[in-house]
């Protein structure tokens, strides 16, 4: 592997942090596509991504065909304890996808 | 106390090491869910592990005496305790919580005199930054390398001297299942244990920037890509499996094809597939259940009463023929989870997000919008996911356009009767239709009511590929069959009694009494009739017509059945004859049209895919966005409807 890494936090190349959060504004639609941009593993990319939803910046939740997590209890198919549309109360799969989205947070220069 | 009780209290005793088992030496693992620690736990403590809750929480804490075999051939004691799995010493959650107090809060004589890290070789770029944060530390330090076999088949070697050398602690490479390693490690600890800590390692960035909330992180992350750039090695044609098939699967024009070429495939198997069932099962529930029925009730002593009537032409009629589509629906959805389940709709999302995107509607919203693919209802309420109010509503708007499951039973059944073979074909095209409809009146409602709304960014990480799990598409399957069979069992019911009882009571003027009122002079006729004038520029003016989207209204679910229920009342003198329904709703449409069948039919599906889903969903949209928007959505998506199914007529009139 042999990547460079662009640590700089102003005034010269993007820091990792600053780099994956500029290519999720630019419209890097999956993780693979945020490490080819930055030109940062990918393992680094997900960990990096992980910390920014654990500071506010990003926002995380799985994604799944049906209905939501909880069920919403108001059509005709949904039980007591959740939603009957999805197995297991709705709840989505482990190792799902996962959709991330910038939050409202201020993000610093 | 001994930490080897059934519930330990770690921390009662890490002030004093001297009560813990062994020599009073606490070794701790610590590393990420998944990295094999708990399987190198066991193989180190052998069946001496116990495990308690660390104190004041429910976060379980494994700990046991470590037999160290030593050079003069006698053993040393250790106490050994594995940590729950933590990605990082910054906690979001309680398992994390309970390693950084150990680890970082504890003052130095409660901390564990030797933190053996375990590093999965096959992910180190994850949980290098795990070990840039301990290195940050002044402790005692062994790396324990797992799974480099499954990082060998990836195409990936770790040199774990290179390691060593620039992370300035011993690696030792582990397989904690094969034992091999194990001895390795423990000498590595032994070791360790007689040393003074390492220096905590120099930043690599250099000085921060006061106010950088991300410093931190970048110097680790940097760290991180220096170790991964000097320590592992890639095979560089060794391409996953995954990567290869996504370099087309979220290509910006081949995957909207591969998406679009996969449902189409997906309709087709499943029309192909349903059609002998359907034929069967229609057979049965026209044939010998009408006859036992009506056998029964002749048996009774009440045939050709008003039982008779609700009995056959009312539930049997209209209930079995709905439920005529239930193989139809079981394929379907096995084949939705088999996609699901595979990985492959994970890239239709990233496919249909980037296209949503690039017509300026808000990334976020594809989740409400997918979910409005198999029932409207709680798409809408999946709007809370939004954070801008603008955007709940805008998508609230736009939910209905999405072509609810309850739909497609409607939508086979007019393929099937006017496109035969074509039916597939047909479905396809109302899934494209509503595509087409979510993003053309999201635009029009971006550039007139929603000027300057900003998308919101999104990424969507992808599970790799792998084979669909037959037990998980099998439970999909079933749930969503559940679903669709509990609604046929309540709404269905409601209607099919609320639609009998309305064709049995006269209108206003009819002379008939109630319950011999032919159905066309019925309050459920009348109110058909008053208001299909309305649709005859759409080419389908035919009060059977407009009955069906009466009750379309109330529920997609009930259309079919109160349907054959309207033809079965109309001629009740053979209510069982397969194949009525067909005949007569091509011989209605070919008369509304006049001549123009399959203009109208086209009409009929567009006003059918687009207008206002059911009451449920306006229920939900009320209760989210408010009376006056609810009021405004039934608008929007009626009067849509009706302008394209007008224009889809009049238009298909001049070609066909």
């Amino acid at each position: 592997m042999s990547r460079t890494v662009t640590a700089a936090p102003r005034g010269g190349p993007l820091s990792p942090t600053r780099a994956v959060l500029a290519e999720i504004e630019n419209g890097a639609a999956t993780l693979s596509e945020i490490a080819v941009r930055t030109g940062l593993d990918p393992q680094l990319v997900d960990t990096a991504i992980a910390r920014l939803i654990a500071a506010g910046y990003l926002d995380s939740q799985a994604l799944r065909l049906g209905c939501p997590p909880s069920g919403c209890h108001s059509c005709p198919s949904a039980g007591p304890t959740g939603c009957a549309a999805t197995p297991s109360g709705g709840r989505p799969a482990p190792d799902g996808p996962v959709m991330v989205t910038l939050t409202a947070r201020p993000r610093p220069q | 106390m001994s930490l080897t009780g059934a519930h330990c209290h770690p921390t009662s005793h890490l002030s004093a090491h001297s009560d813990l088992a062994g020599d009073g030496t606490l070794v701790a693992l610590v590393g990420n869910a998944n990295t094999g620690k708990s399987t190198l736990f066991n193989q180190l403590s052998g069946a001496r592990a116990s495990v308690g809750n660390w104190p004041g929480t429910t976060v379980e804490v494994g700990t046991a005496t470590w037999r160290v075999p030593l050079a003069d051939g006698s053993t040393r004691s250790l106490a050994l305790m594995d940590l729950p799995g933590a990605a990082s010493l910054s906690p979001v959650s309680p398992d994390e919580q309970v390693t950084h107090d150990l680890l970082v809060q504890a003052p130095a004589d409660e901390r564990p005199d030797v933190v053996v890290a375990v590093l999965d070789a096959s992910n180190l770029g994850r949980d290098l930054f795990l070990l840039s944060q301990l290195r940050e530390q002044p402790q005692r330090l062994v790396v324990a390398l797992t799974m480099n076999d499954v990082a060998a088949r990836r195409g990936l070697t770790v040199d774990a001297a290179a390691l060593s050398r620039m992370a300035g602690v011993p690696v030792v490479a582990v397989d904690p299942r094969r034992r091999s390693g194990v001895v390795g490690l423990a000498d590595a600890v032994s070791q360790a244990v007689e040393r003074p800590a390492p220096a905590p390692r120099a930043r690599v960035l250099g000085l921060p920037e006061p106010d950088d909330p991300f410093a931190a992180d970048d110097d680790r992350f940097a760290w991180v890509q220096q170790v991964l750039d000097d320590v592992v090695r890639t095979e560089h044609d060794r391409v996953s499996w995954t990567d290869r098939v996504d370099r087309w699967a979220t290509a910006p024009v081949i995957g909207p094809l591969l998406f679009a070429g996969a449902m189409y495939l997906v309709f087709q198997l499943t029309i192909a597939g349903a059609a002998p069932l359907q034929d069967w099962l229609d057979g049965w529930v026209a044939g010998p259940v009408s006859d036992a029925a009506v056998s029964l009730l002749s048996a009774l002593g009440l045939a050709g009463g008003v039982i008779e009537s609700f009995l056959v032409d009312g539930l049997i009629a209209g209930v079995g023929t709905l439920l005529t589509f239930v193989p139809l629906m079981a394929i379907m959805f096995a084949l939705l989870a088999i996609m699901e389940s595979s990985g492959y709709l994970a890239r239709a999302a990233v496919v249909t997000d980037r296209a949503m995107r690039a017509i300026g509607l808000p990334g976020r919203a594809f989740l409400p919008l997918i979910v409005g693919f198999g029932c409207n209802v709680p798409a809408i309420s999946a709007i809370r996911v939004l954070p801008d109010a603008r955007q709940r509503l805008l998508t609230a708007l736009l939910v209905p356009f999405t072509a609810c499951a309850a739909r497609l039973p409607v939508v086979v059944l007019i393929g099937a009767v006017f496109f035969g073979a074509n039916a597939g074909n047909v479905v396809f095209g109302m899934y494209l239709l509503s595509i087409a409809l979510v993003i053309g009146v999201g635009l029009l409602l971006r550039v007139t009511l929603w000027r300057g709304l900003r998308p919101t960014p999104m990424v969507i990480d992808l599970p790799p590929y792998h084979l669909p799990l037959p037990k998980q598409v099998g439970l999909d399957t079933w749930a969503r069959v559940r679903s669709f069979l509990r609604s046929a069992g309540t709404i269905i019911v409601v209607v099919v009694i609320a639609v009998w009882a309305l064709s049995a009571i006269p209108a206003p003027g009819a002379d008939e009494p109630i319950g011999e009122v032919p159905v066309e002079d019925s309050l459920y006729g009348a109110t058909a009739q008053a208001i299909s004038p309305v649709f005859e520029p759409a080419g389908f003016g035919d009060w059977k017509a407009t009955s069906a989207l009466m009750v379309g209204f109330l529920a997609k679910e009930a259309v079919i059945s109160s349907w054959a229920q309207t033809y079965a009342a109309e001629e009740p003198e053979d209510p069982a004859e397969p194949g009525d329904l067909s005949a007569s709703l091509r011989a209605d449409f070919e008369r509304s049209s006049g001549g123009h069948t399959t203009a109208a039919v086209f009409a009929f599906l567009t006003f059918l895919v687009a207008y206002t889903p059911c009451v449920a969903t306006l229920g939900a949209q009320r209760r989210e966005i408010g009376t006056r928007w609810m009021l405004a959505s039934v608008g929007i998506s009626t009067g849509t409807a009706w302008v394209l199914a007008v224009l889809v007529f009049q238009v298909g009139r001049l070609i066909t």
